[in-house]
């Protein structure tokens, strides 16, 4: 925990020199590496502080708190990368924070807890429950895709609509999810959070510091709106200089900066054998991409005036369709080990490597 | 069971105002409506009637008269569609009913069921045998849709061969299953069986329906002929009705034809998953998708040819996709037995999604 914190606080050097070096022009490539550098520390910071609030306020409103803050560094890039029109990153982002969460967060939680303890075993009903969530998820983002594939040619239009249509979907899901895991079904989650609570400090103690926290929670939020804006700016140059493409931008160095926080959380929960945490962080975090942000960034694209839609690349639906099956059929047994870690970073790191080298098509990626 | 006598008394109403329609000439979208809404009540006395016919005849032919009328009002809409030429609705339909029985009635008994019942248990196994025979059935009826996706052209008769050689293994398989449930396997399914009895007793014991045998198959003779004269209604009419609503005919078949006509077994499959026979309830929604897979289409395939109407099993590459869909989402649902509200809306969900696509999905 203290190498955790001490990492992060280095980090946190990064946000001035970030903005040093957008205002000095030390080339964009500079920039976009230290802001995304500095967008670590301060997602880390977000994510404590939310749990930290989440104590105070109660199980109930704290679980919404974390249901909206979870991933609010992912959100608050896209909606920055949205606003400047960067809508193929923005989409690619979206797959690729599921695929990651599913595959690179599982498998390295997986791996480093699998390394210690030679079997860990964690709640599969909880999984099974998360792993039908997520087939629906998978099959609803990726709806407009298949109708746009297996149609002669549909209308920008029509997309929007149908995009629309399903993002309003998956929220009510979204919160009928919360209400099965928060009301009427909580008994099913019971382990994962008795788990998580000896971590966080006294109550009462953190009482004391609500206002505190509901500081750090806004500073953060602010800063790290502030190093999306010099991110995203600098994005486009810079990873054309490194040779990358839009794609594979969007699908892998994206949900890298916006998950470092979950990744941490995952692999630390994952090495003290609390593995029901670690899974849930990972299954959840990749639901709440699916069932709240993506619907959030197609309302809001509308709202903007920016055509987001749910139409992806081809490829990115084959891969989330085996990032699903694969968590799924490596989580409902309730079991891990190394092995299966390794597996689900291998099939992380395949899709990586076919992403890279995966021709960008008439302004799709 | 009062509110489905009023439904299957009530709604009878529409039959002589269907009529009605038709002869005065109140508009195509009069006649669509009026003669949907009658087809309802004649299915759940067609299913009645059925039930009923098969108790007093005993389990064996009464599990194959099942077999055969389970989906008849199905079969009656679509043998009169393909009747009138309207290949595309018909083979829409068949893609429909499979999807709407898995995601729609088994959603709606997970959600109704579970809104009662913290948690409901169901027998896994047969769960599992229906859902291989699920995966079977879509395999064997989107293949030919594959076999034209994934090559570069193939003759009409090419396809027109390969549906047929298709549905005779899909009726091949149909048969095994039925010998599988009610001869060699037949302790699978007891508890549903059971169920089934104890269900249908309480209403009135089945020892005093005996005598009633030729009057139950005059009401099965009746209501097939009279579901059979709704959907030459409904069927007239269906083309215009649509295109006056702006509906595409892929929307058409796939979604509100089975409505129509599968709307009596929905009833059934949540009013039982209401009174916590989860084991019933899942058979019925698998039963009657299975019951359209192995028998419906594969009849319809060689009616068709026939009676020299093109009706082959070459979908729209994107009801594969669904069929494909549902198929896993409820068999991945259905495999572990047990079922909750959460799941029922997710299947509602999946169903809804699917729906919006097919509306929104230019043909």
């Amino acid at each position: 925990m203290s190498g955790k914190n001490i990492l992060f606080s280095v980090l946190l050097l990064f946000v001035p020199v970030s903005i040093a070096a957008h205002i000095l022009e030390w080339g964009e490539l500079t920039v976009f590496i230290t802001a995304g550098l500095a967008i670590l520390p301060l997602a880390a910071w977000m994510g404590s502080a939310t749990e930290e609030l989440a104590v105070v306020v109660g199980p109930t409103l704290g679980g919404l708190l974390n249901a909206t803050f979870g991933n609010a560094t992912e959100l608050i890039i896209a909606i920055v990368a949205l606003n400047a029109g960067l809508v193929d990153v923005v989409k690619a982002s979206i797959t690729g924070s599921i695929i990651g969460n599913l595959l690179l967060v599982m498998g390295l939680s997986m791996l480093l807890g699998g390394l210690r303890y030679k079997e860990q075993e964690f709640q599969p009903v909880v999984a099974r429950v998360n792993a039908s969530l997520m087939n629906l998820a998978a099959i609803a983002i990726l709806i407009p895709t298949a109708v746009d594939f297996t149609s002669s040619g549909i209308s920008e239009v029509t997309i929007q609509h149908l995009s629309i249509a399903i993002a309003i979907v998956l929220m009510a899901v979204y919160v009928m999810t919360l209400v099965f895991s928060m009301k009427t079904h909580v008994y099913l989650y019971d382990a994962g959070v008795a788990a998580s609570e000896p971590t966080l400090d006294d109550a009462e103690e953190a009482q004391s510091k609500l206002w505190v926290w509901v500081g750090v929670l806004l500073g953060a939020t602010i800063l790290v709106a502030v190093e999306s804006e010099l991110l995203v700016d600098a994005l486009e140059v810079a990873t054309s200089q490194l040779g990358l493409t839009a794609l594979f931008t969007g699908v892998v160095l994206v949900p890298i900066i916006g998950n470092a926080a979950e990744h941490a959380t995952a692999v630390t929960v994952a090495m003290k054998n609390k593995m029901d945490l670690s899974v849930s962080v990972a299954l959840g975090s990749s639901l709440q991409i699916a069932l709240f942000v993506a619907p959030v960034l197609v309302i809001t694209g509308w709202i903007l005036g920016q055509p987001m839609d749910l139409n992806f690349n081809p490829f990115e639906l084959v891969a989330v369709a085996v990032s699903v099956l694969i968590a799924n059929s490596i989580s409902s047994d309730g079991r891990s080990n190394w092995l299966e870690g390794t597996l689900l970073l291998a099939a992380y790191a395949v899709l990586g490597l076919a992403f890279y080298f995966h021709p960008v098509i008439d302004g799709i990626g | 069971m009062s509110i489905k006598n009023i439904i299957s008394l009530g709604l009878l109403a529409f039959i002589p105002i269907s009529i009605a329609a038709r002869y005065l000439e109140w508009g195509s979208l009069t006649i669509f409506i009026t003669s949907g809404i009658a087809i309802v009540p004649l299915a759940i006395w067609l299913s009645t009637a059925t039930e009923e016919v098969a108790i007093v005849t005993g389990s064996s032919i009464g599990a194959l008269l099942n077999a055969v009328f389970g989906n008849a009002t199905e079969l009656i809409i679509a043998l009169v569609a393909l009747k009138a030429g309207l290949v595309d609705i018909v083979k829409a339909s068949i893609t429909g009913s499979i999807i709407s029985n898995l995601l729609l009635a088994m959603g709606l008994a997970m959600l109704l069921g579970g809104l009662r019942y913290k948690e409901q248990d169901f027998q896994p196994v047969v769960a599992r045998v229906n859902g291989s025979s699920m995966t079977l059935a879509a395999i064997a009826i989107i293949l030919p849709t594959l076999v034209i996706e994934t090559s570069s052209g193939i003759e009409p008769l090419a396809i027109k061969n390969l549906s047929i050689a298709a549905a005779v293994v899909l009726i091949v398989v149909y048969g095994m299953t039925l010998l599988f449930s009610l001869k060699t396997h037949s302790y699978l399914y007891d508890v549903g069986l059971v169920d089934l009895e104890n269900e249908a007793q309480p209403e009135s014991e089945s020892s005093t329906h005996k005598p009633n045998l030729w009057l139950w198959v005059g009401v099965l003779a009746a209501a097939t002929l009279a579901v059979a004269y709704e959907s030459e209604l409904f069927v007239g009419q269906v083309e215009e009705a649509t295109a006056g609503l702006g509906l595409t005919p892929l929307f058409t078949g796939v979604v509100l034809l089975p409505l129509v006509g599968g709307a009596a077994e929905y009833v059934t499959a949540v009013r039982v998953a209401v009174k916590n026979n989860m084991d019933l309830s899942v058979s019925i929604a698998m039963g009657s998708s299975l019951l359209v897979a192995l028998f419906m289409a594969p009849v319809l395939v060689i009616v068709g040819t026939a009676i020299g109407q093109p009706m082959d099993l070459d979908f729209n590459p994107f009801e594969a996709v669904a069929v494909a869909i549902a198929v896993l989402v409820a068999n991945l649902i259905s495999l572990d037995g047990r079922s909750n509200w959460l799941e029922g809306t997710l299947l509602l969900a999946t169903y809804t999604v699917l729906g919006l696509a097919f509306y929104f999905h230019p043909v």
